[in-house]
């Protein structure tokens, strides 16, 4: 499948427009992954964002007691991470492994910047996709506090 | 709400939008009064409107059965309903309700869409400042939700 009717099919980007989509596929860069790969390290500084684009991520926190790797998320087809870390410029929060073979679309920093604070049409397009995926991880959180805050 | 209010109630915000855009953002937002105890959002609700509290604390729960829990608070300069403008189905993900008098600009998502064709550059900086919001939010959550895990696992187990 190309990739921009891949990303056309993608909710998170339907703000973009034809051309818009064009340029924002021209500017992924394509890479696999084997099985168990650590694609983003907990606690480093973001350097790239990544469009899944096949396969499954885990998103797992290391837990401060056992020193052990809890899964907290699975990252599915069309979802964006290592979203936080380069937008609050924070260290990335969690590590991101690949849960079978992955294929991943990475768009570098300087690209990421460039789109995420212009205001040029295709950056609007592009941020709106941003906030609609940063709203999609708060609403899977929310859901996640009221499974675990009543068992306590 | 003037200008010159807006400028002082929210200096960062109007710092970005320049003098223009926020006089535009003032026309499209309405002011409200939110009594305490009254709820400004009401969880699993369709959502219509996003809210910029100019003063007053709101208390953020998820209701789960007869349980609520509180999972933030909201006060000055704080966005309340940034999920449900985002999220296709717009229904609200939590509960939010005043604890004191308190007062809000309403943003209805009919204006913040609209404005994407007339005053695009608006749409763009309320967009960044939305996400920096979320961030903020994520991280929040992603310490509690960590918090509670731990919490319940070193809880004694069913006997």
């Amino acid at each position: 499948m190309l990739l921009k009717n891949f990303l056309k099919s993608q909710s998170i980007f339907t703000d973009l427009s034809d051309r818009d989509l064009d340029a924002l596929a021209q500017s992924l860069e394509i890479r696999e992954y084997a099985d168990r790969h650590t694609i983003i390290e907990e606690g480093r500084a973001g350097r790239e964002l990544y469009l899944l684009l096949e396969g499954q991520v885990k998103v797992a926190q290391y837990n401060a007691e056992t020193g052990l790797l809890e899964p907290i998320n699975l990252v599915q087809p069309g979802e964006l991470f290592g979203l936080l870390a380069l937008t609050d410029h924070l260290p990335t929060s969690a590590c991101c492994i690949s849960a079978g073979p992955v294929k991943v679309g990475v768009l570098q920093h300087n690209a990421y910047t460039l789109l995420s604070q212009s205001s040029a049409p295709i950056a609007l397009g592009f941020q709106l996709a941003i906030g609609k995926q940063l709203a999609s991880v708060l609403r899977h959180q929310e859901e996640i506090l009221k499974n675990t805050s009543h068992c306590v | 709400m003037d200008a010159g209010d807006f400028k002082l109630a929210f200096p960062k915000l109007a710092r970005r939008l320049g003098d223009r855009d926020a006089g535009v953002l003032i026309t499209l937002m309405r002011e409200r009064e939110v009594p305490a105890g009254a709820t400004l959002m009401e969880d699993r609700a369709l959502a219509s409107s996003v809210f910029l509290v100019v003063d007053g604390e709101f208390r953020v729960e998820a209701p789960q059965g007869d349980d609520v829990s509180e999972i933030g608070r909201a006060g000055p300069g704080h966005w309340i309903g940034e999920i449900p403008l985002f999220c296709d189905e717009h229904i609200s993900s939590s509960r939010v309700a005043a604890m004191v008098p308190s007062r809000v600009l309403e943003l209805p998502h009919a204006q913040f869409w609209s404005a994407r064709m007339n005053h695009p550059e608006l749409v763009s900086v309320l967009t960044r400042e939305l996400v920096d919001h979320m961030s903020e939010r994520v991280r929040t959550l992603d310490q509690l939700i960590t918090r509670l895990v731990q919490q319940r696992e070193s809880q004694p187990g069913p006997a």
